[in-house]
């Protein structure tokens, strides 16, 4: 088949143009500020070299947001492919149920991160909320969500994997059904139970698909904004603070955009590992 | 064979379990939405004995709520178009032509799935009021394309590349240009396929970070 250059630029220049100007401008044009002591507001600023690197390295908020960003991060992601690859392997038939809860896997998917915040904070509760109701039901000891900022950092964990494992579910069964069915049954021929079956053939056979949602889980994690912002926002006292939140505080209430520039280029030196 | 039977049960009712966890939330929302609040204090769990409209009435009243649903279903709407029609042209051209020119315009599109939002945020305000978009719907669209660029692309290559090229191939050898194989063809097919939802997903999830993109001066 003859292709034509014409074509090719004319169906490529539209997106990579938006893709351009919207995308890679602004992260050049944000390395060049976190060299500035720019406040966001005034026309005139200096160029001073890598002081705000310096300031930031000395600022025990930026590593106690650090340490946030990064438990948040390694907790979501183990979640997402653990849970994720369990349920891929339940849910990958034909059944009824099983397309019932798939659907209802992805519901939460679809909804607004602002949305499945709000819900779960009015659940996690600890007087009234839902999950602690239950627990009393029960006769158990109410827990206190809130009680540090650690337990804190996994409800919002829970609460991030609840809303999206749906997407990682869907990658997982889309691998799923690339695995031929010749394999197992030749292993259940050869005798071999559901577990060494899922490690010797379901595993191996995964291993694109973890590698997908291992990248978009970790990019994911770090880049961690809407949810925490909604449920503590970043509270208290900065205890659960992420870096992007601490990065939109110092821009727009502290209006040290250059200081600001500096914390997401640490963020997306981190990133690009 | 007994086993193998116990073996589907275990499995039917950790799926019902998960199910549950996954759809009691939606449920408990619903439900206290309709009921009166001492209710919604005292057993958020049960169906509502009273049922009451009152919750939706005070939304409604205390707050602009139909042009906020008017504004958030246009941007969604209008974004989630834009975004489809950019990504899944460019896409075509990535997923089909072989060559190193093109393996490296798909990596360097693919980078910006690494980017936080935040990094960007700032200088495309100052991108957008040069080019006199700030405060603008059409700005604010081109923001959420640039932005998603990457990861809807990511999902179009990889859908397209599983379609057979020699679709392309007798589309080629009927006459058919480039643009005609792609909208009659291909891009029916990207629409119909179960990727199109995820898609969908992208713009709305970030809409904690329009306050911040609308309100700078």
């Amino acid at each position: 088949m003859k292709h034509n250059k014409l074509y090719d630029t004319l169906f490529l220049a539209p997106g990579f143009l938006v893709y351009i100007v919207f995308m890679i401008v602004p992260v050049v044009m944000c390395f060049f500020y976190s060299l500035t002591n720019w406040d966001g507001i005034s026309t005139t600023f200096r160029i001073i070299g890598i002081k705000n690197f310096v300031t930031l390295f000395h600022d025990a908020t930026f590593f106690q947001v650090l340490k946030v960003t990064v438990i948040i991060m390694v907790l979501t992601t183990v979640i997402y492919n653990v849970l994720g690859i369990v349920l891929a392997a339940l849910l990958n038939d034909k059944g009824k149920l099983s397309s019932i809860s798939r659907s209802a896997i992805f519901i939460p998917t679809v909804m607004s991160a602002v949305v499945v915040a709000f819900i779960w904070s009015y659940m996690i509760q600890t007087n009234g909320g839902v999950i602690n109701t239950i627990i009393e039901s029960l006769g158990g000891q109410t827990f206190d969500f809130y009680q540090t900022p650690l337990t804190t950092i996994f409800a919002i964990s829970g609460i991030i994997c609840w809303n999206s494992l749906g997407f990682f579910v869907v990658i997982y069964l889309s691998t799923l059904s690339t695995i031929p069915q010749e394999l197992y049954e030749a292993a259940k021929v050869d005798g071999a139970g559901w577990f060494h079956r899922f490690r010797h053939i379901t595993l191996p056979l995964l291993a694109p698909g973890i590698t997908i949602n291992c990248i978009l889980a970790v990019a994911g994690g770090l880049k961690q904004y809407d949810h925490v912002k909604v449920i503590t926002g970043g509270g208290p006292g900065g205890a659960t603070q992420t870096v992007t939140l601490f990065s939109v505080e110092k821009a727009f209430e502290y209006n040290r955009r250059g200081y600001s520039s500096a914390a997401v280029i640490v963020l997306l030196s981190l990133l690009s590992f | 064979m007994k086993k193998a039977a116990i073996g589907n049960l275990i499995r039917r009712i950790l799926v019902l379990i998960f199910s549950l966890v996954y759809l009691a939330p939606l449920y408990i929302a619903v439900v206290n939405s309709i009921k009166p609040y001492d209710e919604v204090i005292k057993a958020p769990l049960q169906l509502p004995v009273r049922i009451t409209f009152q919750n939706f009435i005070d939304a409604f009243e205390s707050s602009n709520m139909l042009a906020l649903y008017q504004n958030s279903i246009l941007i969604t709407g209008l974004s989630v178009v834009l975004l489809i029609l950019l990504t899944s042209m460019a896409a075509f051209i990535i997923a089909r032509r072989k060559g190193k020119v093109y393996q490296a315009l798909y990596i360097f599109s693919l980078a910006g799935i690494m980017i936080p939002p935040v990094v960007t945020l700032i200088p495309s305000i100052k991108t957008l009021s040069a080019l006199h978009l700030l405060y603008t719907m059409p700005g604010l669209l081109l923001f959420y394309g640039g932005t998603y660029f990457s990861t809807t692309i990511f999902i179009y290559v990889g859908f397209i590349r599983t379609l057979p090229v020699s679709i392309d191939e007798s589309a080629y050898i009927d006459g058919a240009t480039p643009i005609t194989t792609f909208f009659k063809i291909i891009f029916p097919l990207v629409k119909l396929s179960e990727r199109f939802p995820s898609a969908l997903t992208s713009p709305p999830t970030s809409t904690a970070l329009l306050p911040s993109l609308l309100s700078l001066k």
